[in-house]
Formats: structure tokens, C-alpha cells, sequence
């Protein structure tokens, strides 16, 4: 029983080294968005939420973090003046 | 035609500017890429933690159903982001009254909303196309079997862009009909998640836009003769909303 | 060039417009004066055809405004209350896109666009996000829109609120401008001081009526007080009380050396009253009739509306 396990391990951990280059993409949009999303942050004022709540959300929500703050987080594109 | 033009370009530069496309981008082409990952993923990090008779479930993705999970998923998550980021289609322009200066410079209504309506369909027909695209390259390096190919790809996305285009006309019709544009984005949603189920009556469905969904995972008989009247509902919701649409923004006020 | 006949708009149950009529010739400065929603705005949204109207007639250019409304919009220059933008574009690519929904030869108007940005002072931060503007700024960028395709019909909905008193002050002085260049303004406002530089006729609104419609001119002579105000070089003490014996002074206001005179027939006074003050045994040192200015014109119009 034990043994199995071993031999799984072995494959799964060669497993997940094949699969490794079908993540950079992955990796490469959402990290480009957390950033992009926090200069954006950085550069507008913040709406609803203080900055520093904003970052958070930003930073530890995968994708939709950075999502939602492009949409309803950005002050000036929703308010006239 | 001179206001078409002027919106068109204008959509672009707020698409651009305030990252609507790449917002649309992600939530339609991400999942393409993420989706035959985890499924590739989870069973090998669960194998041991689960009994084997579902092990073996998830052992034996080919790539036909690897296909049909993304396409699924699609379909929950693509919609929630396209009916967020362009719920306020057309009400934003009315409520925060970004129309009086080109109404009162004589703007046409039907070019405006032909303009964002043809903008955003484009927009997003394309966006799938890369998102099927992206995922059909993923599938054939991550899973074997099935007789998913090329054509079937392109044939299920063609039905994907053909949903897509009906929802983003009862947005804009919604849109156009309601001062707050959230209430548009969910109805839609609502609308959109409702109707499939009615994919379990074999005597209604080919009548709904959600039977497009159906077909478009139909793997191997993706055209069937069934389709012919869905697809001809499908064109007549849109023509008639886009129509109502222009209807509505002619009568309505925009100060 | 505008003619509005018994106009009515009513939002829901509120009537924000009760049946009003009015004329605009070329060329004049024509002066909407009242207060915040007494149904200026309303107005003048409903004929640059922004919102639709429940009765009356319109005419612009002696044409039928809603059946002609693509044509006579061409010639209409709509300047808001508070302007809105898509915050997202510059000057520059706002007027662009606004040039060409009008569809003006985009060469020659890109040209104009500079030099209208030069003409509202905004040249230097034409490439910047309208967004981070001011609302003096919007106001002008505003003008600039309200100014393409040269109208001949300006609308201007309290155009100086927006601005520091400089920006005021160039704000009519450009009215005083357009005014020579035969363009018919119709300009709304509560600041009656501007309205009474720079307008040649005055139509006053209230609670969705018009109470009047006159030509300055006409108007101070209408609405001339029968008040004479006196200044004498002492004190008059008990001189003042000969004057108050006479029939047609109603009543006189004492303050130190000077008085006003109050009097029941001011064609009458204007004959007498120098003769009467002559024989005061004091010099005046001034003498006037009090002019009324447009505020107190303006406020005994509305107070006598509310009374009824």
C-alpha cells in the first residue's frame, strides 16, 4: 500500500513538471492584471472602499480582485464631477 | 452614419480607456486556459483523497468532455463579466447625461445604438473565437481520446458568438428601458442562467437562445436540421430589441 | 427666430411648465430670469429637443420645430447648466467626436478645434483627461461645444455660474461679442446683474408661468419707483415737515441729511418737487429719482405671484 503511494507521488510530481509551461500564461495574466490593477489604483482615486482595502481585495481575490476594481472601483469614470 | 461612425470610434476609445476589453478579455479567454489545467490538475492532486470510483471518473476526460467543461463554464462565468462590464450600455449615457451635447448637436439615436451594439458583438465574437481557439490548442496537449477537432471547434463557436449576440441585445434593450443599468445586468443573468433549464424539455428548447449552449456541446452533431429555428428566433430577438432600442432612445430624454 | 406658444410640460403630476408663450426676435439677447426650478432649464431643454413636451407649438426659424427637429438642431448651440463629458477623452478628441456627429469636413475642423480651444482658453490643457478638469474649465470646453459649426441660436443655461468673477466678467463681455455677430442668444439666469447688462429683453418665470416678457428699456419705465431720493447739506430737521403737509407726498423717510420721498403720482412729482424744495430755506447738495434695478423689479413680481 505504502509503495503505490510512492510510485504516485513520483508521477504526480512528473506530472505537474509537464504540465509547468501550460501555466505561464496563466501566471502571466494574472499577475500582469494584479499589477496593472494596482497602478491603476494607485494612479485614480478610489471608489466605495478606502485604497488599502482595495489593494487587498486586489491582491489576494485571483482575476475577479482586479476585475472588480476595473469595473466600479475607478472614481472618475463614474462620477460627473 | 456620421453618428455611427463617431460611436463606433468612441466605443473603442472607451473600451480602450477604461479597460473594457480587458476585462472581456479575461473573463472570456482566461477560463479557455485555466479550465483543461485544473481539470488535468485536481485528480491527480486528489487521487488519494478520493474513493476510487470517482478517481476513475475523473481519470477518463477525453477531450471531447474536457471541450464541453470549458464549455460550460463559459457560459456561468463569461456571462456574469460581459453582463457587469456593459450592463450600462446605454443607461449610464441616459442617467449621467452624457447625451446632451451630441443629441443636442443632432446625434442620431439609430447610429448610436447600432454603433455599440455591432462594437461590442464584434468585440466579443472575437474574443471567443481566441478563447476556443486558445482552449482547442490546450485540450490536444493535456487529454487524448474524443473527436473533438478543428471544424467542431470553429462550428460551436460560431453558436457561442450567436448567444452572445442575442444577450448583448436584450442588454442593450434593458439598458435602454431601465435608469439604473445593475438591474439590466441581472436580469439578464437571471435570464440567461433560467432559460437553460428549460434544455430539459425536449418540445420548447429549440425555440430558446440557450439551446444554442446545448447544440454547441453536442459534439458530432453540432449543425442538425434542429437548429434552423432556433436560429432564425435568435436573429428575429435581435433585430426586434436593437429595433426597440433605437425606438427608445429616439423618444426618450436625455436631460 | 423662436416662438413658443402655450407650451405645457408636466413631470408625472408636477406641472413644471403651465401653458407658456413667448417670442425670440434675431439677433437679441433674450433674458430667462428665475429662480432655481421655476422651469428654466425645462425650458430650454425642450427646445434644443433634448426632452419631449406634453402641449404647445413651436417654431424656430418659422419652421415647425418638431417636424423639422434634424434640421433646425443643426443651427442650435446648447450650452448646459452642468455639462457632462465622456471623462475618459480629452478636449481635443471631444470636440473631434462632437464635429463629427455633426459632420462638419473633419480637415477643416480640426483645424477650428485648436483655435476654438484657443478662443475658450484651454489650448494648453486641450490633451489633458477631461475628467481631472475643473468646472470653470468644463464650462468653457462646454462654450467650445455650444460654438462648433457656428449656430445662429444660442442657448445658454446660466453660463456664468460656473466661473470666478474674471471668467464672469469674459463670459459676458463674449455674450456682448456675440451679439454683434447677429447670433440670437437665449440666455437663463438668476444673476440679475448680468442679465441686465447684457440682455434686450427680460421674460420672467415663476412656478412654471411667465409673469413677463418686456424690453429692458420698457421695463424701468414700467417699473419706476415713485421715490425720490433728497441729499441737503445740513440736517433739514423740521424743514421736512412743510413737505409733508403737501396732498401728493405720501409719506417722506428721514435719514440724517438725506430723505426719500415717497409719492403717490410720480409724472406729478417729477413737475412739483424741485419747485417745493426751492422754497426749503437749505441747500440740496443731490437729487434723484430712485431707479429700480432689475432685482427689485424681479422680486416685486414673484412676491406678488406667491400672494396669489
Amino acid at each position: 500500500m505504502i509503495h503505490i503511494t510512492v510510485i504516485d507521488i513520483n508521477f504526480i510530481i512528473t506530472e505537474i513538471l509537464r504540465l509547468l509551461p501550460f501555466f505561464i500564461p496563466i501566471i502571466i495574466i494574472q499577475y500582469g492584471l494584479m499589477i496593472f490593477a494596482l497602478v491603476q489604483l494607485f494612479k485614480n482615486e478610489a471608489a466605495y472602499l478606502p485604497k488599502w482595502g482595495w489593494a487587498l481585495i486586489i491582491i489576494f481575490i485571483n482575476i475577479i480582485g482586479p476585475v472588480v476594481f476595473l469595473i466600479i472601483g475607478k472614481k472618475k469614470e463614474i462620477e460627473n464631477d | 452614419m456620421k453618428s455611427f461612425k463617431a460611436y463606433f470610434k468612441k466605443e473603442i476609445l472607451e473600451s480602450v480607456r477604461t479597460n473594457k476589453y480587458l476585462i472581456l478579455f479575461i473573463g472570456i479567454v482566461f477560463w479557455a486556459l485555466l479550465d483543461p489545467l485544473m481539470l488535468k490538475l485536481l485528480p491527480l492532486l486528489m487521487k488519494n483523497y478520493l474513493p476510487p470510483d470517482i478517481a476513475v471518473m475523473f481519470s477518463t476526460f477525453t477531450r471531447d468532455t474536457a471541450f464541453q467543461t470549458f464549455l460550460n463554464d463559459l457560459f456561468q462565468i463569461g456571462t456574469l463579466f460581459i453582463a457587469f462590464t456593459l450592463m450600462g450600455l446605454l443607461s449610464n449615457e441616459v442617467s449621467l447625461k452624457k447625451l446632451v451635447f451630441p443629441y443636442s448637436r443632432g446625434a442620431n439615436p439609430a447610429g448610436v445604438v447600432l454603433a455599440k451594439y455591432i462594437h461590442y458583438t464584434v468585440t466579443i465574437s472575437l474574443f471567443i473565437l481566441i478563447a476556443f481557439l486558445t482552449n482547442y490548442f490546450y485540450i490536444n496537449r493535456l487529454f487524448t481520446g474524443g473527436i473533438l477537432s478543428i471544424e467542431i471547434v470553429l462550428k460551436s463557436s460560431l453558436l457561442y458568438m450567436l448567444y452572445y449576440s442575442v444577450l448583448l441585445s436584450i442588454l442593450l434593450y434593458l439598458s435602454s428601458l431601465l435608469k439604473r443599468g445593475i438591474i439590466a445586468g441581472i436580469t439578464v443573468l437571471v435570464l440567461g442562467y433560467t432559460l437553460s433549464i428549460f434544455n430539459q424539455f425536449k418540445v420548447v428548447r429549440a425555440y430558446l437562445p440557450n439551446y444554442l449552449l446545448l447544440k454547441a456541446a453536442d459534439i458530432g452533431y453540432i449543425f442538425d436540421n434542429s437548429l434552423i429555428s432556433t436560429v432564425i428566433i435568435s436573429f428575429c430577438i435581435i433585430i426586434l430589441l436593437v429595433f426597440f432600442s433605437i425606438l427608445r432612445m429616439k423618444k426618450i430624454d436625455v436631460a | 427666430m423662436i416662438k413658443v406658444a402655450n407650451l405645457r410640460k408636466s413631470y408625472g403630476r408636477l406641472e413644471a411648465l403651465k401653458s407658456i408663450s413667448f417670442e425670440v426676435e434675431k439677433g437679441s439677447v433674450f433674458g430667462f430670469i428665475g429662480r432655481n426650478g421655476a422651469g428654466k432649464t425645462t425650458t430650454m431643454n425642450i427646445l434644443t429637443g433634448l426632452i419631449r413636451f406634453n402641449e404647445g407649438k413651436i417654431f424656430i426659424k418659422g419652421k415647425d420645430f418638431l417636424k423639422n427637429k434634424q434640421e433646425l438642431i443643426k443651427s442650435i448651440g446648447y450650452l448646459p447648466e452642468t455639462p457632462t463629458f465622456y471623462n475618459y477623452m480629452n478636449a481635443y478628441e471631444y470636440l473631434n467626436f462632437v464635429g463629427e456627429i455633426i459632420g462638419c469636413d473633419l480637415k477643416k475642423s480640426s483645424k477650428s478645434v485648436g483655435k476654438l480651444l484657443e478662443t475658450v482658453k484651454l489650448a494648453k490643457q486641450g490633451k489633458r483627461r477631461i475628467g481631472g478638469y475643473s468646472r470653470g474649465m468644463k464650462q468653457r470646453l462646454a462654450l467650445a461645444v455650444a460654438f462648433m459649426n457656428s449656430p445662429e441660436i444660442l442657448f445658454l443655461d446660466e453660463p456664468a455660474s460656473a466661473l470666478d468673477p474674471e471668467g464672469r466678467v469674459e463670459m459676458l463681455e463674449l455674450i456682448e461679442g456675440l451679439k454683434d455677430d447677429k447670433i440670437t442668444i437665449f440666455l437663463s439666469t438668476h444673476i440679475l446683474n448680468d442679465a441686465e447688462r447684457v440682455c434686450d429683453k427680460i421674460c420672467i418665470i415663476d412656478e412654471g408661468k411667465i409673469l413677463l416678457t418686456k424690453n429692458l428699456s420698457q421695463l424701468h419705465e414700467t417699473y419706476i419707483q415713485p421715490i425720490f431720493d433728497v441729499e441737503f447739506e445740513e440736517d433739514p430737521k423740521n424743514e421736512v415737515d412743510l413737505l409733508k403737509k403737501l396732498s401728493w407726498i405720501e409719506s417722506i423717510k428721514e435719514n440724517g441729511r438725506r430723505i426719500s420721498i415717497y409719492v403717490k403720482d410720480i409724472d406729478y412729482a417729477k413737475s412739483e418737487i424741485l419747485k417745493e424744495i426751492s422754497k426749503l430755506n437749505t441747500n440740496v447738495t443731490s437729487y434723484q429719482i430712485r431707479k429700480s434695478t432689475l432685482e427689485d423689479i424681479f422680486m416685486r413680481i414673484v412676491s406678488k405671484n406667491e400672494i396669489i
